[in-house]
């Protein structure tokens, strides 16, 4: 069976088991250990798959730099995860005291290289000179997006920035959070919406499953910031779904770009 | 569009990868790139409809496997 397969397989069992550990919400430390051991994993699961992507691309290619790009926003990801676990379990801090915290920083500089990586993608399809679909899609799918995305920020955003409590610091990070979030979800709609555009095209399917685990991602890293914010956010939170969910279909996404490049 | 059989070798051999939809965009933005209508395509036009195609291929595949493609078309298209 193909590692691709069994990924999903995992991430199947996994999901079911993180829906029904937060619905059944057992008391005392279990749920903060569940709640942060889980995404240390999916990160892991996340940096395996695009460090194996990485790996199958020969060498000195764009291709190979915009997944190499991703590998480092992942790590980075793995490390934020890994610091937020360490802080909760082992020294049983409460990581939503205190904002930013050092796991903020390794997360805000995750976006840098997934941008980055996800900009390689998109102009390196464009270059290759493939269709965007039809112009009016295109367009309206953009308007739409951007309205959505702009009200969606415009809400949070500015209960945070009116809020006299909250140093500047704290602001200027929840800014990059939603700025940073607004702009990996352009490109990885784009993605998502290119995958879409021809039947059967196996040789799109990595950027799919990349692009739709990195949009969970963001949206997770958007409602977390807002609800941290206004002290509604604990361990448990169904939103941490999305999370795990998005770094399994990244991992997902690199290990259809191992098996895509194998099967030439 | 008239049958071409260079053209549907050319895109027999992308379409495992593309499938069928994507494979013959491809072969229809690479002649038209060259000027030329996929009907049309020749023997003639082959290496520079290949070397375009490859280009095209690399950020899906990388440089190595998009060679390979090129040399697969090369080989068994014709």
């Amino acid at each position: 069976m193909p590692a691709s397969q069994r990924t999903w397989i995992f991430t199947i069992a996994l999901i079911i088991f993180n829906i029904l550990f937060f619905w059944i919400k057992p008391e005392g430390k279990a749920m903060t250990i569940v709640s942060d051991i889980l995404p240390i994993l999916c990160a892991l699961v996340a940096l395996g798959g695009t460090a194996l992507a990485v790996r199958s691309f020969g060498t000195g290619n764009r291709a190979r730099l915009a997944w190499i790009l991703l590998l480092t926003g992942v790590t980075l990801f793995f490390c934020a995860e890994t610091i937020n676990g360490f802080l909760e379990i082992i020294l049983n801090g409460d990581v939503n005291d205190g904002f930013p915290i050092l796991a903020d920083y390794f997360r805000m500089t995750a976006y840098i290289p997934v941008l980055a990586g996800l900009l390689m993608l998109v102009f390196g399809y464009k270059k290759s000179r493939f269709s965007f679909g039809s112009k009016r899609n295109f367009i309206f799918g953009l308007l739409g997006l951007s309205l959505i995305a702009f009200t969606f920020v415009h809400q949070l955003l500015l209960s945070i920035l009116r809020d006299a409590d909250t140093g500047n610091l704290a602001k200027s990070v929840y800014i990059y959070y939603f700025a940073g979030g607004l702009l990996i979800t352009f490109p990885a709609a784009l993605l998502v919406y290119i995958s879409s555009l021809y039947k059967k095209a196996w040789i799109l399917s990595p950027w799919r499953y990349l692009a739709m685990g990195l949009l969970c991602l963001t949206i997770f890293t958007i409602e977390h910031s807002y609800l941290s914010w206004n002290n509604t956010y604990g361990s448990g939170n169904f939103l941490e779904v999305f999370r795990n969910l998005g770094y399994l279909l990244v991992a997902i996404g690199g290990l259809y770009q191992k098996e895509l490049i194998e099967s030439v | 569009m008239p049958e071409n059989k260079l053209m549907k070798r050319v895109q027999h051999i992308l379409s495992p990868l593309q499938g069928e939809e994507m494979a013959a965009a491809t072969v229809r933005i690479h002649c038209a790139v060259m000027g030329r209508k996929p009907e049309d395509l020749s023997p003639a036009d082959l290496p520079v409809l290949v070397k375009s195609i490859q280009e095209s291929l690399i950020i899906f595949l990388g440089s190595d496997k998009a060679q390979a493609i090129a040399r697969s078309i090369e080989m068994h298209a014709v």
